[in-house]
């Protein structure tokens, strides 16, 4: 079993995402509100000639909106066929896994446990999997 | 091989599409052999690619139906309504199998046997216990199954072909432009490059938007089979007629146009068109008439539907609406005949007196309206009871590039679709009031009273401290047919053609916006959603009984003339002509005007048609046409260019003299020139051929003045002018006889209206009866009130 992670920053704790579900990783220059949204949602901003929708991951840990700093990376995402940019802190590292997902161990303080899925190792560093399908719309999973 | 089956699916998808209508046909007409030939090649078709595929589910079932159509082919059998009914049973098997193998599912198993037991059944042995009863019920999940399958459509080949060729030469323009920008020789070269870029880039848009474009025959040719399985239920007849099937629309608007379609043919056909019985005891044919017709106007297609069934019964609808208290008592007796028409769009209400399987359980129109509503459409009634309804759908003719108002509020830039806003004015301008009653702001526009909110407090954002214009900007909205409101914004900006495309699940969801767009400063922007807007505002409830009430004055299109376009004629000046008349405005290839007879003429859909306001073709580019239409002929106007849309108002001052201006309306402050379409008709078509019209003789000597004066004004008039007396060997029905001169003899025999010319101006009063030969006005008088007589008014 060999899968590819993406290594990312989110309010200074290091995560994994599935490398299958990353498009790609841009650096966001300016992003335009959206009044009256969920918010978690920090914006839009083009990609070419696409509109993204940008999601802060931080809000879901920290319950505070981060500020863009401009150029600050994002993880393209597509969902549902709509594609979003995951604002993260920073973008360290693409690995692959040798060992399968190892569950969670109990609750996790209340932001982590929304967006955890599972814990992962890697030379001997443990890191959070987190579930982007969650972060775009998490209305849908507390419906289910 | 997953490919050969996507393609087989797709195939046979298709060809069951375009099959169902012929099977209808067939059925209505077993002798039919041409029918009956494409039904054998489709089932033909597939059980060769079956075989070869390895499906031997669908093998089974079309070699059976093969065998008994060949034998019906070579006589050897008889088709009978039990046969056809077995043939249509597997087409439908075939078709629900289709449906599975798409969603990617494994074929369930199941025996098709009763199906095939069915074909081979000897029509003359009495029919056994109904053979659908063991049909696997595959019906519950084909509708999800349908939504989960692969989108795909069929592009012609030439459309590709134009759209790789179309990609090369962007690829060479960019090249072009590069080069340019690496020899830093701006000026024309480089402006000529840029321009090259920029012609093949709208090209594009223009081919990959037709890519999008399906004729709506896609929606129409199942509605054979529809209708024949609701009438085979419900037991009525019904003859249903479609037309203006090759109208194009974009796929998505005709996926989001089916399901309320078939609801109101379901309804029309269950509540509308009576049983044969009562239908002939009200004086009806048995059979019911079932209209559907689609055609473009502007960038909206209408798609009529039109019944001659019983209509709706107002009065049981109120009552229905009393009981199950959708509005109370004295509401409804507030409400106009328009608004209690309205009450059929109110959620939980039916005038069916049971609920059958059909329909009539009162989830339906209020759905339809929500959903034709959402894609921007409308929905009208036009009932007539006793007679029938008239549903008429309007829909826009493509979801994606929507002409918008970019507007500013708090900082922020919004786009707005054009298609909800009416009006836009300052805040300080005097037709406009602006007050705060029981807590609510409300604005008085010219009367008329609107609620009035900004679009900062809806959307929760600060308004900017220090905005560049002094003067806020209201915008009247029409949310709905029946919700209208004002909305205050900082500023509007532009008015721009937007290509829009759905949000994220997470931001369409609040309703607010309809979806997100890229201008061409690179920043995105929101589409705002207006009925989302009113929802936010809570301003259904407000406005809905304030519109039931005021239901009763006149419709605001009554009192005024109806919309006219403004647009500018090639010599320069603006003029109006009513919307009712242009069927919609093209861009015409100078090369298909040629100057033929005298006049410009278009060629058009395999005609030519005569163009009005161009005196030679012009020698390259493109020409503006208005399509003017009467509904049966077709007229084109050369136009500049087209401006906008205006309300004419209720009074037209009529032009002086007849001719191509009919009158003189004031918009604003201007005074423009209105034309008179049917002076552009009766101009550009001629009027009658001249045998068709009445016979005026003109009697007495046969001079210059009679055939070279009289003789014209006389045609003018609508005559044909005949010489002689009746007597001379002309027929005698003339409708009107001029008696030219003072020595002329009145012939014995004469009909119809006489009148008589003397040569001189004369005092006498005894000579009433006689005209002055140039006392036009009297002659055209009484020339026209002959014609009245000779057409019996």
């Amino acid at each position: 079993m060999k899968e590819l992670y993406l290594i990312a920053v989110i309010s200074g704790e290091k995560v994994v995402i599935p490398a299958e579900q990353v498009d790609s990783v841009v650096n966001v220059r300016e992003s335009v509100p959206v009044p009256s949204a969920a918010p978690f949602i920090a914006g839009l901003f083009a990609l070419r000639s696409r509109v993204l929708t940008l999601i802060d991951c931080q809000f879901f840990v920290t319950g505070e909106p981060a500020d863009l700093t401009p150029g600050q990376p994002a993880i393209v995402v597509n969902i549902g066929g709509c594609h979003y940019g995951l604002l993260v802190d920073a973008v360290i590292d693409v690995v692959q896994s040798v060992v399968a997902p190892a569950p969670l161990p109990g609750q996790l303080p209340a932001g982590w446990s929304d967006i955890g899925r599972a814990l992962l190792d890697f030379d001997g560093t443990t890191y959070l999997l987190i579930d982007p399908d969650y972060m775009v719309n998490p209305a849908l999973r507390r419906a289910a | 091989m997953d490919d050969l089956i996507q393609e087989f699916i797709a195939e046979t998808r298709e060809t069951l599409d375009a099959l169902a209508s012929e099977l209808v046909l067939w059925e209505q007409n077993p002798h039919d052999s041409t029918r009956l030939d494409s039904i054998f090649r489709f089932v033909h078709t597939v059980k060769g690619s079956c075989g070869f595929l390895n499906l031997p589910r669908f093998e089974r079932l079309s070699h059976a139906a093969e065998d008994v159509l060949a034998q019906v082919r070579d006589g050897k059998r008889e088709a009978s309504a039990p046969l056809v009914d077995a043939v249509l049973g597997i087409i439908d098997r075939i078709g629900e199998l289709i449906v599975v193998m798409e969603s990617g599912e494994a074929l369930p198993d199941g025996s098709d046997s009763d199906l095939i037991a069915a074909l081979d059944r000897d029509p003359k042995a009495p029919e056994p216990a109904a053979p659908e009863s063991n049909v696997p019920a595959n019906d519950t999940g084909s509708a999800a199954r349908r939504q989960a399958a692969i989108r795909s459509i069929r592009v012609p080949l030439d459309l590709i072909d134009h759209l790789m060729n179309g990609v090369s030469d962007m690829v060479l323009a960019r090249n072009e432009v590069a080069r340019c920008l690496r020899d830093e020789q701006n000026g024309p070269v480089l402006e000529n490059a840029f321009e090259r870029l920029s012609s093949c880039i709208a090209d594009m848009r223009d081919a990959i938007g037709q890519t999008r474009m399906q004729r709506i025959e896609r929606i129409f040719s199942p509605l054979p089979r529809l209708v024949r399985d609701l009438c085979a239920d419900l037991g009525k007849k019904v003859d249903l007629r479609t037309s203006g099937s090759n109208v194009e629309l974009d796929r998505e608007m005709i996926e989001m146009i089916r399901d309320p379609l078939t609801h109101i043919i379901r309804n029309s056909i269950d509540h509308g068109i009576e049983s044969p019985a009562a239908r002939s005891l009200a004086g009806k044919p048995a059979t019911g008439r079932l209209s559907i017709s689609a055609r473009q106007s502007g960038n909206q297609i209408l798609i009529e539907i039109a019944d001659d069934g019983r209509g709706i019964d107002t009065d049981k609808l109120v009552a229905r609406a009393q009981t199950a208290k959708v509005r109370s008592a004295s509401e409804i007796h507030a409400l106009s005949e328009r608004a209690r028409l309205e009450l059929i769009f109110a959620p939980g209400l039916s005038t069916a007196d049971q609920v059958t399987a059909i329909s009539g359980r009162g989830v339906g129109m209020d759905v339809v309206r929500s959903n034709i509503e959402r894609i921007g459409g409308s929905i009208d009634l036009e009932n007539n009871p006793g007679k029938g309804l008239r549903v008429i759908l309007r829909v826009p003719l493509t979801l994606t590039i929507i002409p918008c108002l970019t507007v500013r509020a708090g900082g922020q830039e919004f786009a707005m679709p054009r298609s909800a806003i009416r009006e836009i004015l300052f805040d300080n301008n005097d037709q406009v009031r602006i007050q705060q009653v029981g807590g609510r702001d409300l604005a008085y526009i010219r009367g008329e009273c609107l609620p009035h909110v900004a679009l900062e407090t809806l959307l929760g954002l600060e308004r900017a401290a220090n905005p560049a214009a002094r003067h806020r900007t209201i915008i009247t909205v029409n949310a709905s047919s029946e919700l209208r409101y004002a909305l205050a914004v900082e500023a509007v900006i532009d008015h721009e053609e937007l290509v829009v495309r759905p949000g994220a699940p997470v931001i369409m969801a609040d309703g607010l916006y309809a979806g997100t767009t890229l201008p061409d400063n690179g920043r995105p922007m929101l589409l705002l959603d207006p009925l989302g807007l009113a929802n936010r505002a809570q301003l259904n409830e407000f406005a809905r009984p304030d519109e039931s009430q005021r239901g009763e004055a006149p419709d605001a299109a009554e009192i005024d003339g109806g919309s006219a376009l403004l647009f500018r004629e090639a010599a320069g000046m603006l003029r109006l002509m009513t919307l009712a008349a242009v069927e919609r405005v093209e861009d015409v290839d100078a090369a298909r005007l040629a100057l033929a007879g005298g006049q410009v003429r278009l060629s058009i859909d395999g005609e030519s048609r005569p163009v009005f306001g161009l005196d030679q073709p012009p020698q390259s580019g493109h020409a503006k046409l208005l399509h003017l239409s009467d509904g049966t002929r077709h007229v084109l106007y050369a136009v500049d260019d087209v401006i906008d849309i205006v309300r004419l108002p209720a009074k037209v001052e009529p032009a002086s003299a007849p001719g191509l201006v009919g009158g003189i309306a004031l918009i604003g402050d201007q005074q423009i020139e209105v034309i008179d379409p049917h002076w552009v008709f009766s101009n550009m078509i001629g009027p009658a051929p001249s045998s068709d019209r009445p016979a005026c003789c003109l009697i007495g000597t046969d001079d210059p003045w009679t055939r070279n004066i009289l003789a014209p004004l006389v045609s003018a008039a609508g005559y044909r002018p005949v010489f002689g007396a009746p007597g001379d060997g002309q027929p005698g029905d003339a409708a009107v006889s001029i008696i030219v001169g003072d020595a002329a003899e009145t012939p014995a025999a004469l009909r119809g209206e006489i009148i008589r010319l003397r040569d001189t101006l004369s005092g006498d009063p005894q000579d009433a009866d006689t005209i002055y030969r140039y006392d036009r006005a009297a002659l055209l008088g009484r020339l026209i009130n002959g014609r009245k007589g000779a057409l019996g008014i």
